[in-house]
């Protein structure tokens, strides 16, 4: 027997009103429903589902959605079918309990293109609509992703899951270049940077240390290589460099750039100086696509140099700042590091409505790092 | 202030990086009391971690007893696994912080002390590059306050160096009637300009305050209604269900009036009551609410039992416990005729407010914790439905829940599904806390940053502090000056009878939060 291969909308959403009886009658209390945004997230494989799963019911107890999941179920034919679940937390012991809805719909591949449609009319009224991809960017799935993304107002991807770090990375950038007016985009690898680039731009907050900026000669980027691209350079590596050059102004010398087995080295002019960004790996042992450890060296006048460095310890729980001035080290200080779980991550995308244009600008420079070396 | 701008740091733009607060050094007076060690150091060292506080920062404890820089930063240590939840601090991290903090002892009229405390902030500015810039957190007993400011103006410590900020911050309470807070002011001002000067109310959360603020502010359908022409009451409750929980000894010289109302619930008070102000400075709001203050109308002392009725609680049983009455806790006096319930009736002689009553009620051991602004409105001008046999009506309410469980409610009379048009009148909640499922900040972490920052939003400027003497002082006064027991309450009501008969005399009644 065929699956069924429409779905009929209006029956989603009488299912789902069906829900919210039952669930008032069961509860002395009555029940709240709670709305702030519509997250719809794309899953690429019906195994990831339950991970997906975990992760929604985390991020709604902050952030009460209803929540579209789309899954490809490449394997399947013919298939097109949708499931209605509710999820209700209680968040403190006198409180009513708080209830979200989700609605999976799993699309084989001759039917992914029309799966979009039905999940328009679900949306709820007003509220902002962010596309979890949780996929690398693929040709296959670019009507889907045109779509999708055409009525979210933030996309949110994860660069760190990227198989091929730099070309999707290149890729994206190419797309913000093009894409205007398109959906603010949000990745949760440049996320996970955010204390690195709080403690490398908090050294330039000490007055003796601000003219420093400008006299920056040298950036070396230490990173563990991804697992399955071991010639590649980390995501968060570029990220971090990208951000460096857009926001100091540096213009890329693509013609300078070199290439090793295991580094490369980028050059950049701005007024009249040069300065150079180097990606390392790190012989440490940390956990692929992770950062150990940042130095940026200053020039300084009559020849003294000034280092500023920040670095991972190996278990991640640690992060130390340093700083060397002519060759005398001040002490260090030591911060506890805690890396953030998949749903921490996004229910902090949640919160963010705006273009990070931050971000954009970071990831263009970093796409013109990764064109120079082809 | 400092001559630095964090703003113009390019790397700094985004909508992800926090402002980090400017290189200073936090010197606590009082140190070895028990807010340094549960509250102070704590917030301090979680700041630190969350990056809001740069390398550049250092922490000196000033106290009476003789102890090295080492004791010092022990104690802390053990202070810090003791009252944090993870009851465990990772070594290497801890040492780095550490090594932040010393020490100083002397005795808050020793003149010697201030001078070696003197030398140890240059000796911490050259070593860790703090830039001259001091707050200095006076948690001593209230009665030392007064020598304590005089000594750092006499030790020349109480001006900034150019180009850098001194600021201190004084622990509540502020005084203990009208007389000392105005003389304790006077003494700040000797050695302090106004702007130097932090006043805890720590009370109010952050969190608190923006709510109101952008609440009544940012939304441009309430402040239309906001007014006598649609509003007929509003009711502030402050109710705790905790006793006096050991602090009688202190408690009994202060009671509700001192320790609650004249300040704190004051402080909600003026942010309901205050108009728009032009921004959100701290001076702007502060000055709003100062006006609204103002124009509270003198309590009307020859009626006075008709506008503030005030009790103590007898024995009861809370949260099906039993618990003693006042008089019977540890430290109180067997006699004591201080009030732990206090309820007033104010009002605004201005143009926004003539006329609505604002009913204020605060006390302990009634029957649950609730902080809440309730807005009453006038009910709508014709009944059009009448003829429904025992329909009731209720007004409009707007509730404003400030703790526990943060939110809005309004209360709205809806149509009961089915052939009739009877009304039932529901609540539509807005709960913060569930919504983002986000803890607050802890207030003493918010507090110290604003300090840095130079945020003075959560603080009571001067004028405030008196301004609420003035309103209370006649009341205490007058109270002081009866002989006899004053009305009391079982634990686990909601007050005296008295406090109900106030609002029922008016044809109107409290609302059960």
């Amino acid at each position: 027997m065929s699956a069924t291969t429409t779905i009929n909308v209006g029956a989603i959403e009488k299912e789902l009103t069906s829900l919210w009886k039952q669930a008032s009658e069961d509860e002395a209390g009555g029940v709240a429903r709670a709305s702030i945004l519509n997250l719809i997230v794309f899953v690429p494989d019906p195994a990831d589902s339950n991970a997906v799963d975990d992760i929604v019911i985390d991020v709604t107890t902050s952030h009460p959605c209803r929540v579209i999941s789309l899954v490809a179920d490449r394997a399947a034919e013919s298939k097109l079918t949708a499931e209605v679940t509710s999820r209700c937390t209680l968040p403190t012991p006198n409180s009513k309990q708080v209830c979200c809805e989700q609605v999976t719909i799993t699309a084989s591949e001759d039917h992914l293109d029309e799966a979009p449609s039905a999940i328009v009319p679900l949306l709820i009224a007003d509220l902002p609509v962010y596309l979890w991809w949780r996929a690398e960017p693929k040709a296959e799935d670019k009507e889907v992703y045109k779509w999708l993304s055409a009525i979210a107002d933030r996309v949110v991807i994860d660069s760190a899951k990227f198989n091929d770090p730099e070309g999707d990375l290149a890729t994206i950038a190419r797309g913000l270049g093009a894409a205007g007016r398109g959906p603010a985009l949000s990745d949760m690898n440049w996320a996970r940077l955010t204390a690195w680039r709080a403690l490398l731009a908090g050294f330039y907050d000490v007055p003796e240390y601000r003219p420093l900026l400008k006299q920056i000669e040298r950036v070396t980027i230490e990173y563990a290589p991804p697992t399955d691209n071991p010639a590649a350079i980390s995501t968060r590596g570029l990220l971090l460099g990208g951000w460096l050059a857009s926001r100091l102004g540096w213009k890329l010398n693509p013609a300078a750039t070199t290439r090793g087995e295991q580094s490369a080295r980028f050059e950049f002019t701005a007024e009249g100086r040069t300065m150079q960004i180097e990606f390392q790996h790190t012989e440490r042992a940390i956990e692929p696509g992770h950062l150990a450890l940042v130095t940026i060296t200053n020039a300084g006048d009559s020849d003294t140099a000034s280092a500023f460095s920040v670095r991972r310890s190996a278990d991640g729980t640690r992060i130390e700042t340093g700083v060397t001035l002519d060759e005398e080290k001040r002490p260090k200080r030591v911060l506890s590091y805690e890396g953030l779980s998949e749903s921490a991550l996004l229910a902090r995308e949640l919160e963010l409505l705006g273009p990070d244009r931050v971000y954009e600008e970071a990831v263009k420079a970093a796409g013109e790092m990764i064109a120079s070396r082809q | 202030m400092s001559s630095t701008n964090t703003n113009d740091n390019p790397l700094r733009q985004g909508i992800r990086l926090e402002k980090t607060a400017e290189p200073c050094v936090v010197v606590i007076f009082g140190a070895s009391g028990d807010l340094t060690k549960r509250k102070l150091v704590p917030a301090l060292y979680r700041l630190v971690q969350q990056r809001l506080l740069p390398a550049e920062f250092g922490i000196i404890g000033v106290a009476r007893s003789a102890m090295s820089d080492d004791d010092f930063r022990n104690k802390m240590k053990d202070a810090l696994i003791t009252f944090s939840e993870a009851k465990s601090v990772d070594e290497t991290v801890w040492q780095s912080f550490a090594q932040g903090i010393y020490y100083v002892s002397g005795d808050i009229n020793d003149s010697k002390a201030y001078q070696q405390l003197k030398e140890r902030l240059e000796q911490i500015d050259t070593e860790r590059g703090t830039a001259g810039n001091r707050v200095f957190y006076l948690s001593t007993a209230p009665s030392l306050y007064s020598e304590a400011i005089q000594q750092l103006g006499a030790a020349d410590l109480a001006k900034p160096k150019p180009g850098a900020w001194v600021r201190t911050i004084i622990e509540k309470p502020f005084g203990h009637d009208l007389e000392s807070a105005k003389e304790l002011n006077k003494e700040v001002a000797k050695v302090f300009e106004e702007e130097q000067v932090y006043r805890i109310d720590h009370y109010l959360g952050k969190e608190t305050v923006q709510n109101l603020l952008v609440f009544r502010f940012a939304n441009g359908i309430f402040e239309p209604i906001w007014n006598r022409r649609y509003i007929d009451n509003v009711q502030i409750t402050n109710a705790e269900a905790l006793g006096v929980e050991g602090r009688g000894g202190y408690y009994d010289t202060s009671g509700v009036m001192r320790d609650m109302i004249q300040n704190h619930v004051f402080q909600v008070l003026s942010l309901v009551a205050m108009e728009p102000p032009i921004n959100l400075s701290a001076n702007a709001v502060r000055d709003e609410k100062i006006k609204a203050m103002y124009a509270v109308h003198p309590v009307p002392i020859a009626q006075l039992d008709e506008v503030a009725v005030r009790g103590q609680y007898g024995e009861g049983s809370i949260a099906g416990k039993e618990v003693p009455g006042y008089r019977q806790e540890s430290g109180v006096n067997p006699k004591s005729n201080t009030e732990t319930f206090a309820a007033l009736k104010l009002y605004f002689d201005n143009w926004r407010w003539a006329g609505v009553p604002f009913y204020i009620r605060s006390g302990k051991r009634l029957p649950k914790r609730v902080t809440e602004i309730a807005i009453q409105f006038k009910q709508a001008p014709l009944q059009l439905f009448s003829n429904i046999p025992d329909q009731q009506f209720e007004p409009n309410v707007l509730i404003v829940r400030i703790q526990p469980d943060e939110g809005i409610t309004l209360r709205i009379g809806a149509k009961i599904p089915g052939q009739t048009t009877r009304i039932r009148w529901v609540n539509m909640d807005f709960r913060y806390g569930a919504s983002f499922g986000v803890s607050s900040p802890e207030a003493y972490e918010r507090l110290l940053l604003d300090c840095i920052l130079g945020d003075s939003t959560l603080y009571a400027r001067r004028d405030m502090t008196e301004r609420g003497w003035e309103i209370v002082q006649p009341i205490l006064d007058a109270w002081a000056s009866r002989t006899g027991d004053l009305p009391g309450y079982a634990a686990g009501t909601w007050g005296p009878k008295a406090a109900d008969e106030m609002i029922e005399r008016d044809g109107r009644e409290w609302r059960r939060p």
